[in-house]
């Protein structure tokens, strides 16, 4: 992860993240200039927290995803700690990363009043960043106020600040355009990221049609699939089926411990099936249905499909010398 | 690729045990239609309270979508549903009609552009579920979450599918082996207890 190692050249950098934060939370139309400090905790923490955010999901490594989502110029990145602890959070890093950030972050009022501080020093430098910064696009919009005065504006949380690029309009309105439309810019890379074959496509509308054919895909699959699980349904007892499907989920990833947590399931399973091996056959009668195999014999077989032949044969020579 | 993070696993964990318990729940009296049917929004359900609430919006729309209830409370659902919509289209048509860009707009091309972006963001809402009340920015927060989990999702049933498919086979095998105990089990007891 990146290290905020270099000088806060930037004033203001605190709080220009907050327009890169969900507004989902929000759901506010407005973008630019709404509040979105209350947003942020509620939309980040939250994401980061519960099992399940999506960019954790991608497994991506942290610099890589905020690369991502704070579009290049590494060495205008405002870096204030606090802004990367939000980044952070955004993209929703808190669960694998919780360590990182933290130890990083200063306390916020101290790092907002050093900020605001820095904030009244130069406007000469301002205007010198914004011609040096025509070519390339800085990152996550550092915090620049639109007319160059408004100091008064700096300490309320409420602003987005966004740098006016040298040769376009400062007015509000195409600022807050810009600031939407680098969210959008920034939330389409990581779905190219996600949808397959999306990478070589350019615009954003051809790159939405490649998402919803991917959505719809995947869609159809899982109605394709729970149609086969209906087929196989009649005929199959789930009473057994739990513990099993639970290490055979894992099982890909865990390798060979696997293996071994399988061969002690399965060994469970058999000493637990002949205990009673009277109880089998009295319910192969009563059942109506002549196709429906008991769950010790599902058990077995599932076992022994999966350990390979080796396992089923002698599970079925156990079965018949105890009957 | 992507390396195996505990997240997935956690979720795909979640997921499967809630399709095992709708699945296990399911009569053996339903058609082929409606078993598919059962298993699918099982499916959607069970993917809807693994996920969480707490990141996205589409959980909650899936569980509120089949959540049951009364048919008061259904027709009182839909029309509250149909007013946020029409709501949302308005506000959304008086702020793109305003915008700045549609007043400065001097190639036809980003037009066109836009309109086809438009079109195809209408697809998308309705595709991801919750996805009609959202605006862009986080209607595209919302699908990649979905995507994620719908990869998930995909992964999990074909794995079900396939353990049972294998399990059916081979106990079809089993089956004709079983006849056989059974008949060595009634040789025995009747050998043993003569009447």
């Amino acid at each position: 992860m990146r290290h905020p190692s270099q000088p806060p050249e930037v004033p203001g950098a605190g709080d220009d993240i907050q327009d890169l934060i969900p507004v989902a939370s929000s759901a506010s139309g407005s973008v630019a200039w709404s509040s979105s400090k209350g947003g942020e905790g509620g939309g980040g923490g939250g994401g980061g927290d519960s099992g399940g955010s999506f960019t954790a999901l991608l497994g991506l490594p942290t610099s890589q995803a905020m690369e991502l989502l704070l579009p290049a110029a590494a060495p205008t990145f405002p870096a204030d700690p606090q802004l990367v602890d939000r980044a952070a959070r955004f993209s929703a890093f808190a669960s694998p990363s919780p360590s990182s950030p933290s130890p990083n972050l200063p306390p916020p009022p101290g790092s907002s009043a050093a900020a605001a501080a820095k904030r009244k020093v130069d406007p000469a430098d301002r205007a010198s960043k914004g011609k040096s910064s025509k070519k390339g696009k800085t990152a996550a919009a550092s915090g620049e106020d639109k007319d160059g005065g408004g100091d008064g504006e700096d300490d309320k949380p409420a602003y987005v600040h966004v740098r006016a690029r040298r040769g376009q309009a400062t007015d509000s309105h195409s600022l807050a355009e810009r600031a939407r439309r680098e969210k959008i810019n920034a939330r389409m890379e990581l779905l190219k990221d996600l949808v397959p074959g999306c990478s070589k496509v350019s615009g954003t509308a051809l790159v939405l049609d490649e998402i919803i054919n991917h959505v719809q895909s995947l869609q159809r699959q899982v109605e394709y699939l729970s149609m086969r699980l209906a087929a196989v349904n009649p005929r199959v007892d789930f009473g057994g089926l739990d513990n099993f499907l639970t290490t055979e989920v894992t099982w890909p990833d865990m390798g060979v411990n696997g293996a071994r947590h399988l061969v002690q399931l399965q060994q469970h399973f058999w000493h637990g099936d002949l205990a009673h091996p009277l109880q089998p056959p009295s319910q192969w009668e009563k059942r109506a249905d002549p196709h429906a195999p008991v769950f010790s014999n599902s058990s077995s077989s599932l076992f022994g499909y999966d350990l390979a032949s080796s396992g089923a044969q002698p599970q079925t020579g156990k079965l018949k010398m105890e009957l | 690729m992507r390396g195996p993070c505990n997240n997935t696993m956690a979720f795909k964990r979640g997921f499967l045990g809630s399709l095992l318990v709708s699945l296990q729940s399911s009569k053996a009296t339903m058609s082929l239609e409606e078993r598919k049917r059962a298993i699918k929004s099982s499916a959607d359900v069970a993917m809807a309270t693994a996920r969480g609430v707490a990141g996205a919006r589409w959980p909650q729309a899936i569980l509120s979508s089949s959540s049951s209830s009364p048919s008061k409370m259904q027709a009182k659902v839909k029309r509250c549903k149909n007013i946020v919509r029409r709501c949302c289209h308005k506000r959304r048509r008086d702020g793109n009609g305003t915008s700045f860009f549609a007043r400065t707009a001097l190639n036809r091309s980003t037009e066109v552009a836009r309109r086809l972006v438009k079109k195809r963001t209408k697809v998308l809402r309705r595709m991801i579920p919750g996805g009609e009340l959202l605006d862009e920015i986080s209607l595209l927060h919302e699908a990649m979450d979905y995507v994620v989990h719908l990869h998930a999702e995909v992964d999990v049933l074909r794995l079900v599918s396939k353990a049972l498919q294998r399990s059916n086979a081979s106990s079809e095998r089993f089956a004709s082996t079983a006849q056989l105990k059974e008949g060595t089990v009634q040789v025995s007891g009747e050998s043993e207890n003569p009447c």
